[in-house]
């Protein structure tokens, strides 16, 4: 592997360039001239005009590679432009937004479409001109259909429905990122060869997927900026069958801001190597009873929690008004019993222990020397970014919004993300950590104290199945009960012994309140932003694409009380005939394994 | 929702035209599907329902193509895929898991999950590949096996469909050609896909103008339990051209052009893509001021490209041999074998076997279908007496076997499909003789006008018991002719009627024969076909107003910039 070493490099545009670049760039040009003659002219008779103008031009350029067992399954590299238009009629008080209508679905606002990959100045202006009819005669239409419902309804919210904000310039040169598509094929050839070694894994598979985007913004407040915003994501997964034909399977994200994440194929191979023989291990792992009791969260799988858990309770989101009152009323009910609300009912209160802080910083670039995924310097709405304390000694002090107002927010703090508000680096820190065999012996105390042989200690629960949300969503995908990937029996002479499936009941951000200790050691998980299920009405309005990557920086958490149960997951039977693998390999090879 | 609605777009597909067969060395891929088909049934016939048959389709593609908008480039693409479908039967030849269950929805493995099958020839994760899907539809068979069963014992009224076998053997078929050789000049075809869209920026209203240049190379491998081993390997070059201008009363107006080959060099030359370009503008121009059309019934001409389509969409659907085993189906043909049910001096075969037709490709070319069955002229209408549907290995009353129409896009079940559709007169008048026919049938009828359906888009037509049978066909290019042989062209009308009424009226045919290339869309998916029809005089048509397009004016004015562009 060391010889297949490839090079990958990412330009470094300097300033220069790019200012030169800027003043001559044509997709500016474009934006900026319909831009001005919307705000001047674009207005109906008898209609309400514009009061608010956003361009989003979007570059993207995506390479997708996958393989399985040493040969390529796909690859393909998608270059376009993206352009939507957000645009508001009415006033700041009162437009066409937090509104949904339920049997039209009118109230998502975005206009979008394709623009030309070329800097042909004419046909960029003609798709400027024709979004921004669409969506100024889609906003308007919302905007009377808003009208009729609030007028019959008592309670009129005097929330306003858009705050607003200086403007801001920015510009920021494009990453482009450098990287042969080739090397990358076969680099997840490679990759995915290791399994070959596994004729038990029934299927395996890796991703490569090389995102280089770069955004143009502006808006008729004036402000304007561009934004690199390159994703390189790498992920292996592998599924198999326990001995009594329960499935199992088990998968690795790893996301940088670089193709140097791709950079250190060895480390790969044995990430890869690490997720092949642990799935092995796990065929032979006894599977669990029910459990109630202290559970462990270590490293990565507290980071997975804060993530599923507590990260979307720390935004603030609005619910639009619907012309269905029994719809809302239902929906607050499901999102209150299962945890899914926002944390920002109780500010001033106390959400964690008090040994506990909490901040949002897309301002830092590192985490003792790591990486951070999150760091940027504007938002989605050219709002400049901040680092912010959210939570100082357990008291909940301040969260993440947009320009958007709530109850409990009235201006944003730089965090709209895609669709809503959004952590960057969220990080969490605790006054006297612990050091890991502490954490150890105290959650086997706890366990004593309950009566029982042995605690729970969680590795890797998996980027689905902590909450209600992601439990649910994971089973409308078709991908089972979520099950916990690196879960294992801590027994009082501290032996560990793996367990599979293991289904963790869905935790609330109020779990997060009884945390007992936290500890070593302290990781950077990137990973997935999952939005508020009631923010989820205002994305497709917002045109939000590709969820946003966080880092989530925690230490380690005892929880006293999680309940575990054995997955009720189907259990189709394994394949009839045996792995053409134990067939065609030398007899050495299988028996290898 | 069950809809056999059956769709034709005017977009262009083709055929192989590599008809030397090598005996080349012997096919890796095709090596690895025999063994692990083997392998697998050796465990698979030993369970207690076994498989009495299982076919592999491995279908690679590898397509590229570059499209602009006004003349600006607005994406590219290059993808490979290699997709497997699999049909696996168990039971019987009589009755087997694919048995058609009453009132049950149309069953299609499309838009299952599918498993991973490698774009590398590598015989182990190829295998791999094979392995899991195989057993995915294994057990899926033994179930859907199970059902038919229960059905079946449930039953108090049995029709004579119920006891038709529900496959046909077929003789095991050896043949290879060679992948064919492809090339796809990216930056040539940016360059060309700019310059024709350009052409149209300027124009008044004018709503889109689409270019789309693409290359893609299709290389089938089939293997059957029969002992069958196939290779087909087809190049395609297309450019699709499509704009739209807008009239005075906001109606949207479309024209499209295609053109097809199997070589790069095989598309008409830049200067007349060029000029054909010109002409959609100009015709655009023309279409915009024309003036709306009003309802109609009266004697009508098609011309040839469009008898082509109207025989697609009227007939060719009702021949099509499965649709005849669903209750619900109207079952136009299914007791006229051997009656009249065309004009005496028209016949209609189908013939996949053909490459061309004076000069034009068609698309509807294959050697063999996608069950392995080897293509061949089916005679359909001899002298206007019905002889034959298309079949799939699925039988009929009366037609046991297939006669290689089993035809499926990938992901769908296979079913039998139109491929070549060739309707041939022995009348032979020439167009203005037809002409003066019509004007002859005006002036009998007392019509101030005529029609001369000169260019058509598609169309679609029901074919359920649930609703009415009617069809229509959508033209782009229509003339009133009068009674003193004047043209005038109008817009915004659809052709519309019912079959066997619209059969019944075609009362003569000229020597202008049209070819229309297309792909189509029906229970299998879309796959490409072609029809080949002279013009006609059909006595009595029906057109309607066209569905109005909800397009509004944009508020302001087109920027500057893109007006002048």
């Amino acid at each position: 592997m060391r010889s297949k070493r490839f090079i990958l490099a990412v330009l470094a545009a300097s300033l220069l360039l790019a200012a030169a670049a800027q003043s001559q760039d044509v997709v500016t040009k474009a934006m900026k001239d319909e831009m001005a003659r919307s705000v001047k002219d674009l207005r109906l008779p008898n209609v309400d005009k514009p009061y608010f103008i956003a361009y989003r031009v979007e570059e993207k350029r995506t390479t997708s590679i996958s393989a399985s067992l040493g040969a390529l399954t796909g690859s393909r590299t998608r270059d376009y432009r993206d352009l939507s238009v957000e645009l508001r009629v009415g006033d700041y008080k009162l437009d066409n937004t937090n509104f949904l209508s339920m049997p039209s679905m009118r109230g998502m606002f975005s206009a979008s479409r394709g623009v030309p990959l070329d800097d042909n100045y004419g046909e960029i202006r003609r798709a400027l001109w024709l979004a921004t009819d669409q969506a100024y005669k889609s906003a308007a239409k919302t905007l009377s259909a808003k009208r009729g419902v609030l007028a019959h309804r008592e309670e009129a919210s005097s929330l306003p429905d858009f705050a607003p904000e200086p403007t801001l310039n920015l510009d920021e040169p494009p990453a482009h990122l450098v990287y042969d598509r080739a090397a990358l094929e076969k680099l997840a050839r490679d990759l995915s060869g290791v399994f070959r070694e596994y004729p038990d894994i029934l299927s395996s598979s890796v991703a490569i997927v090389v995102h280089d985007e770069y955004t143009r913004y502006l808006n008729s407040e004036g402000s304007w900026f561009t934004r690199a915003d390159p994703l390189v994501m790498f992920s292996v997964s592998a599924e198999t069958r326990a001995g009594d034909g329960l499935p199992l399977k088990d998968s690795i994200q790893l996301y940088g801001r670089s193709v140097e994440t791709l950079s250190h194929p060895a480390e790969l191979m044995a990430r890869a190597r690490a997720l092949a023989a642990h799935v092995e291990a796990l065929r032979k792992a006894p599977a669990i009873d029910a459990y109630e009791g202290p559970v462990l969260f270590e490293g990565e799988a507290a980071g997975e929690a804060v993530a599923q858990v507590l990260a979307p309770a720390l935004t603030a989101s609005r619910f639009p008004v619907t012309d269905q009152p029994e719809f809302e009323t239902q929906f607050r009910q499901v999102m209150e019993r299962f945890g899914g609300n926002s944390l920002a009912g109780r500010l001033g209160g106390r959400v964690l222990p008090a040994d506990f802080d909490i901040s949002d910083q897309p301002r830092t670039a590192t985490f003792e020397g790591k990486p951070l995924i999150g760091a940027c310097q504007v938002d989605d709405d050219a709002v400049a970014t901040r680092n912010l304390e959210l939570v100082d000694h357990g008291i909940l002090k301040a969260v993440l919004a947009t320009r958007v107002p709530t109850e409990k927010t009235k201006e944003s703090t730089g965090s709209r993300h895609t669709m809503g508000a959004s952590p960057t680096n969220l990080i969490i820190t605790t006054l006297e950590p612990k050091t890991a065999d502490a954490l150890k012996a105290e959650l086997l105390s706890l366990a004593k104290e309950r009566g029982l042989g042995y605690g729970i200690l969680i590795r890797r629960a998996g980027p689905m199945g902590l909450s209600w949300a992601t439990r649910m969503g994971a089973t409308q995908m078709g991908a089972g009960e979520p099950t916990a990937a690196e879960v294992y029996r801590v027994y009082p002479d501290g032996r560990e012994e793996l367990l599979r499936e293991v289904a963790v009941d869905p935790l609330t951000p109020s779990t997060f309140k009884d945390i007992v200790a936290a500890g070593q050691p302290t990781v950077v998980y990137n990973g997935l932003f999952i939005p508020l299920a009631s923010a989820m009405f205002g994305m497709a309005s917002l045109g939000g694409d590709s969820p946003s990557v966080v880092s989530y920086v925690t230490p380690s958490l005892l929880f006293d009380d999680v309940s575990l149960k054995k997955s009720s997951g189907p259990a189709p039977n394994g394949p009839v005939a045996p792995s053409p693998l134990l067939a065609l390999q030398p007899a050495g090879a299988a028996a290898r394994k | 929702m069950r809809f056999p609605l059956v769709i034709l777009l005017p977009l262009l597909f083709s055929p192989v035209l590599l008809p030397a067969q090598s005996k080349e060395a012997a096919d890796p891929v095709l090596a690895t599907m025999r063994q692990e088909m083997n392998r697998s049934l050796a465990t698979l016939k030993k369970q207690p329902v076994p498989p009495y048959f299982l076919a592999y389709e491995l279908t690679d593609n590898h397509a590229i193509s570059v499209r602009s908008s006004f003349g600006a480039l607005m994406g590219l693409s290059d993808t490979h895929s290699r997709l497997l479908d699999i049909d696996l039967r168990v039971g019987t030849l009589d009755t087997d898991n694919t048995h058609r269950l009453r009132g049950g929805s149309p069953e299609t493995t499309f838009g299952q999950v599918r498993g991973t099958i490698p774009l590398d020839d590598d015989p182990e994760a190829l295998a791999v590949g094979l392995w899991l899907e195989t057993d995915r539809h294994y057990k899926q068979a033994v179930q859907r096996l199970q059902a038919v069963k229960t059905e079946s014992n449930i039953k108090t009224n049995t029709t004579e469909d119920d006891k038709l076998p529900d496959f046909s053997t077929a003789p095991a078929e050896t043949y290879t050609e060679p992948i064919a050789p492809f090339s796809f000049d990216k930056a040539a075809w940016e360059e060309r896909v700019r310059r024709y869209g350009a052409v149209f920026a300027g124009l008044p209203d004018i709503q889109s103008a689409d270019v789309t240049a693409s290359g893609e190379i299709e290389t089938r491998r089939y293997v059957n339990s029969d002992g069958s081993e196939i290779r087909m390997s087809s190049p395609l070059y297309r450019l699709d051209i499509s704009a739209s201008i807008k009239a005075p009363d906001g109606e949207v107006l479309p024209l499209y052009r295609s053109f097809l080959a199997v070589h790069p060099a095989g598309l008409p030359s830049d200067a007349d893509l060029m000029k054909a370009v010109e002409e959609m503008k100009t015709t655009l121009l023309a279409l915009r001021k024309a003036p709306v059309a009003e309802p109609y019934t009266g004697p009508a001409i098609l011309s040839g490209r469009a008898s082509a389509v109207f025989f697609h969409e009227i007939f060719g659907h009702r021949i099509e041999g499965d649709r005849l085993r669903d209750d619900d189906d109207a079952q136009t043909f299914k007791k006229k074998i051997n009656q009249a049910v065309l004009p005496k001096f028209i016949s209609v075969y189908s013939d996949p076997t053909l490459q061309s037709f004076d000069g034009t490709d068609l698309v509807g070319y294959y050697p063999f279908d996608d069950e392995g069955v080897k293509a061949r002229r089916v005679p359909v209408v001899e002298n206007g007496i019905f002889r034959n549907f298309l079949l799939s290995r699925t039988p009929l009353k009366g037609f046991p076997s297939s006669n290689g129409h089993g035809r499926r896009q990938q992901g769908y079940g296979v079913e039998a499909r139109q491929s070549n559709l060739v309707v041939e007169s022995d009348m032979k008048v020439t167009r203005a003789q037809l002409k003066k026919l019509l004007i002859e049938r005006v002036k009998a009828a007392k019509k101030p006008y005529g029609l001369l359906f000169d260019d058509i888009t598609g169309g679609f037509t029901f074919t359920t018991r649930s609703l009415p049978n009617a069809f229509a066909v959508l033209p782009t290019v229509v003339y009133r002719v009068y009674p003193d042989g004047r043209e005038e062209l109008v817009r915004g009308l659809d052709l519309i009627g019912t079959p066997l009424i619209a059969f019944s009226k075609i009362s003569a045919a000229d020597n202008d024969v049209g070819v229309f290339n297309g792909v189509c869309g029906a229970e299998s998916g879309w796959v490409p076909v072609s029809a080949v029809a002279p013009g006609m005089l059909i006595d009595q048509i029906e057109v309607q107003r066209k569905e109005k397009s909800e397009a509004q004016q944009p508020v302001l004015p087109p920027p500057p910039a893109a007006a002048a562009n």
